[in-house]
């Protein structure tokens, strides 16, 4: 594959399924109860209103960055927002993509000493996990979206599980159907951001896109209606099987989720999720990571990505053990949420609004 | 067939003198000792004087009644009958090919040349009075007849295999591709060996930056010696270290073909059977001639077939071994229940019990197949039998074990590709030790770095796991399965 760029290339395909599997990660365990927690049973349309607003932020966010093809995150900020600020934006971005690679792993951590292995210290699973993250972004972009393009496949079966328990469900609990009231439901919309989130990566990932053409919009916002889809039908599914009212008292749902059925041969059915969730989570990781490894390598000039995954692993495994406990890194990781609000919703308006007043075609530099 | 390249760099440049003698003397000065390299004399009486001619040949790799009756015969035929001395008056290197009956004769110059014919079996005449002397084409040696390959046969299909002469294996591609456009280039390989080396495609499907890539590589080559494709196949690869072969070796012309048809490239090297496929894809190490020869469904589903055993192979010990040390909860109650009735006598933590297991299969893999013939095939029949069920009774092992061993090993040999084998069992032994350490999650993070690392890998700049990443739906209609032969009429366009 003769590369174009230093970092590699992606497809357009790829770049899909890119924002498909960095969006389905570790929100989709606890998103049920987070958001029926406000709206109640009506919680599914608060997560099908989420998608749709995020999917027209999608939108905004390629018909900004299709206008500048050629420039990298870095370029295009700063002919929309001026220099300084665009390397502060970039560093923010990298500081902010470091900690939500950390609190992914984290977040994976707890689930695999909580399901699969109690009594083993939690800093050599960090270690293995970093070892990973590294060994995946090591030989650049192309070798992560190829990555995730294979765990596309899992995910078709991991979509499966959603069907497993659909006799035990009752209907009745998902009525009245907007019964909670629209205050509710908007207000519901908000926790749920997290879960989706991950999809701003598209602003550092675009100008690698090999076969750029007018079908990326379209495509893109069909990716995330899909995971809005398939997060709607969990949701609703898992408030279909608890009530409102059990699902607030449930840590994890989608893992209990599974329990209502027995199956013949597995008799716990919790793992075997767990293992697929994983290889989902894993992918997840390396997207993140290498966006901030991609960036770092832009603002510092250095000629491969690689250096700087080296440079952040041992500061992304001591940010993994500093939370103490559970509690403590949900409350961590809501901070995560707001940056991710930041980069997520206020960057692309902002581009967006200036690309509308600056229009032209930006520095048009070769891509570094 | 005059190879391209020659790499007997000290005779390069020396040529005949016009005195026979001088010449023969040469020869013999470098071929001294070796007693299998004859010189024949033949005295020509022309119609005024005489003319000394020399052959030089290797007894042994020419065919003797060949050379006795097409080259030898005419010439001592000519000195003796008036008819042909009449048309003729003098032996000049023009005529003397018409007297001698040889399909194929070429002009050699230099020395360099002459001994490559010499050592490759060909016949060559110098004649008294001329710097150049004439390649004559007498080729016959022993060789083993058309066999089906051991390790790649099939239930439908050809039964002919490739063999040790590249002459026969490039006939055997020719009688399958009666196609102008099929090229056979040689070249010459190995200072010591000088083994010819043939490059197959087909000129109008043949992506041509990867026929020049090859070409360069194999031209750029420095070894004393090539004696199998693993030489080339070891240093044209790209990752010496990955436990997966990037180019495919066969000993089937079917396979070859099919391969040839595609757009790939083939390189037969005189002296083994086995030939390499470049460039190559992770699927295809599933794929098996019989794929096609069969009907859609059946083709389709013994691949998938395939694919579950390689799955089975690399995993299920490791499967075994973390369910047991970490997961008991995930066994149904019954099964726990029996299992652990068995494993309570084995004094081992099931690790130990799986890698004692396995290393006794891999020691009996090894030993049947270095013993000859029958001896091996009783030693591995019996050696599983006998020392499974004595490990059972003697407590080293359970019931469970040996039957995980015994579908582990299954699950390997149902790859046509021999050399995947040796992939599927590097891979399992550290599955086993981070599944023994790590449970499932072991398991997941060796799968991962699995992947990661085919991700990576290339043959030849074709991405290794095309058609699952890039996802290529060219490809994808030969995978996993099979679609019916109209759809796979074209040649997939493989670059991604």
């Amino acid at each position: 594959m003769y590369r174009k760029y230093a970092n590699g290339e992606i497809t357009a395909l790829q770049s899909y399924i890119i924002i498909i599997s960095i969006m389905i990660g570790t929100g989709i365990l606890g998103l049920s109860r987070v958001v029926s927690d406000i709206a109640q049973q009506d919680a599914w349309i608060s997560v099908l209103l989420n998608g749709i607003f995020i999917s027209i932020i999608m939108a905004v966010i390629i018909h900004t960055v299709r206008k500048y093809p050629e420039d990298n995150f870095l370029q295009y900020i700063s002919y929309l927002l001026s220099k300084p600020i665009a390397y502060l934006v970039t560093i923010a971005y990298i500081i902010y993509a470091t900690l939500a690679t950390a609190t992914i792993i984290r977040f994976l951590l707890e689930m695999i000493r909580t399901w699969l292995l109690e009594t083993t210290p939690m800093a050599i699973l960090s270690l293995i996990l970093v070892l990973t993250a590294v060994y995946m972004v090591k030989n650049g972009l192309t070798i992560v979206a190829r990555f995730n393009e294979v765990l596309f496949f899992y995910l078709i079966v991991f979509i499966l599980l959603i069907l497993v328990a659909l006799p035990e469900t009752q209907l009745i609990n998902l009525r009245p159907v907007g019964g909670s009231g629209i205050k509710s439901i908007i207000k519901g919309a908000i926790p749920s951001f997290y879960a989706f989130g991950g999809y701003e990566v598209i602003l550092v990932y675009y100008t690698y896109i090999s076969d750029k053409n007018t079908k990326i919009l379209k495509y893109s916002v069909l990716s995330v209606l899909s995971v809005t889809l398939f997060y709607t039908i969990t949701v609703a599914s898992q408030i279909a099987l608890f009530g409102p009212d059990e699902l607030s008292r449930v840590l994890y749902p989608s893992m209990n989720y599974l329990r209502a059925v027995d199956f013949p041969v597995f008799e716990r059915m919790e793992l075997f999720f767990t293992v697929f969730w994983s290889f989902t989570v894993i992918g997840t990781m390396g997207l993140q990571f290498f966006s901030g490894c991609l960036l770092s390598q832009i603002v510092f000039k250095t000629k491969k990505a690689a250096t700087f995954a080296y440079i952040y692993a041992p500061i992304i495994f001591m940010l993994t053990l500093y939370p103490k406990n559970t509690p403590h890194l949900v409350e961590l990781s809501s901070y995560i949420g707001y940056m991710n609000i930041f980069f997520g919703l206020i960057l692309p308006l902002l581009l967006f609004i200036m690309s509308l007043i600056r229009g032209g075609k930006g520095s048009n530099e070769k891509s570094v | 067939m005059p190879p391209l390249s020659s790499s007997n760099s000290n005779y390069k440049d020396i040529g005949l003198s016009k005195k026979l003698q001088e010449n023969e003397q040469q020869l013999k000065a470098i071929f001294d000792r070796s007693t299998d390299i004859i010189f024949r004399h033949i005295t020509i009486h022309e119609k005024r004087n005489k003319k000394e001619i020399l052959l030089v040949f290797t007894d042994g790799l020419v065919n003797t009644s060949e050379l006795n009756d097409s080259i030898i015969k005419p010439l001592n035929h000519f000195s003796v009958s008036k008819e042909d001395s009449k048309h003729i008056q003098e032996i000049t290197i023009d005529n003397v090919t018409n007297i001698v009956n040889s399909n194929e004769i070429a002009s050699v110059s230099t020395l360099d040349e002459i001994i490559q014919a010499v050592l490759s079996g060909d016949t060559i005449m110098i004649i008294e009075g001329y710097n150049t002397a004439l390649k004559l084409n007498s080729k016959g040696w022993a060789s083993r007849a058309i066999e089906e390959p051991t390790v790649e046969s099939v239930v439908r299909g050809s039964r002919g295999g490739f063999t040790e002469n590249i002459r026969n294996n490039t006939a055997m591609i020719r009688r399958k591709i009666k196609d102008p456009s099929l090229k056979i280039q040689e070249l010459t390989i190995g200072t010591k060996t000088n083994t010819f080396v043939a490059v197959v495609y087909m000129e109008d499907i043949v992506d041509k930056e990867l026929l020049k890539n090859i070409i360069n590589k194999l031209t750029g080559i420095k070894i004393d010696g090539i004696f199998e494709s693993g030489y080339i196949e070891q240093i044209l690869e790209q990752n010496h270290f990955s436990p997966f072969p990037q180019m495919q070796i066969t000993e089937r012309p079917d396979k070859a073909c099919g391969n040839l048809i595609e757009g790939r490239v083939v390189i037969i090297i005189d002296g083994a059977p086995q030939v390499l496929i470049i460039p190559t894809t992770f699927n295809q190490l599933f794929q098996s001639p019989e794929d096609y020869n069969e009907r859609v469904l059946f083709g389709s589903l013994i691949r998938i077939l395939r694919y579950a055993g390689f799955l089975i192979a690399t995993s299920l010990p490791s499967i075994y071994v973390a369910f047991i040390s970490f997961h008991v909860q995930m066994l149904p109650t019954n099964l726990i229940v029996d299992l652990s009735k068995t494993r309570a006598q084995v004094p081992f933590p099931p690790v130990v019990e799986a890698i004692l297991m396995e290393i006794t299969i891999e020691l009996l893999r090894e030993a049947s197949a270095r013993l000859p013939g029958t001896i091996g095939q009783t030693i591995g029949i019996v050696g599983a039998i006998v020392i499974g069920e004595a490990a059972v009774r003697a407590n080293i092992a359970s019931p469970t074990m040996v039957i995980v061993v015994a579908i582990t090993a299954l699950g390997s040999y149902v790859l046509p590709h021999y050399s995947t084998s040796y992939a599927l069992r590097t891979i399992r032994f550290p599955m086993i030790v981070m599944a023994a350490t790590f449970g499932a999650f072991g398991i997941i993070i060796t799968w991962t770095w699995l992947i990661i690392h085919l991700c990576s890998l290339s043959s030849f700049g074709y991405p290794f796991l095309a058609p699952f990443a890039p996802i290529n739906m060219g490809l994808f209609r030969d995978a996993i399965f099979r679609l019916p032969l109209e759809k796979l009429k074209k040649a997939p366009n493989r670059k991604s």
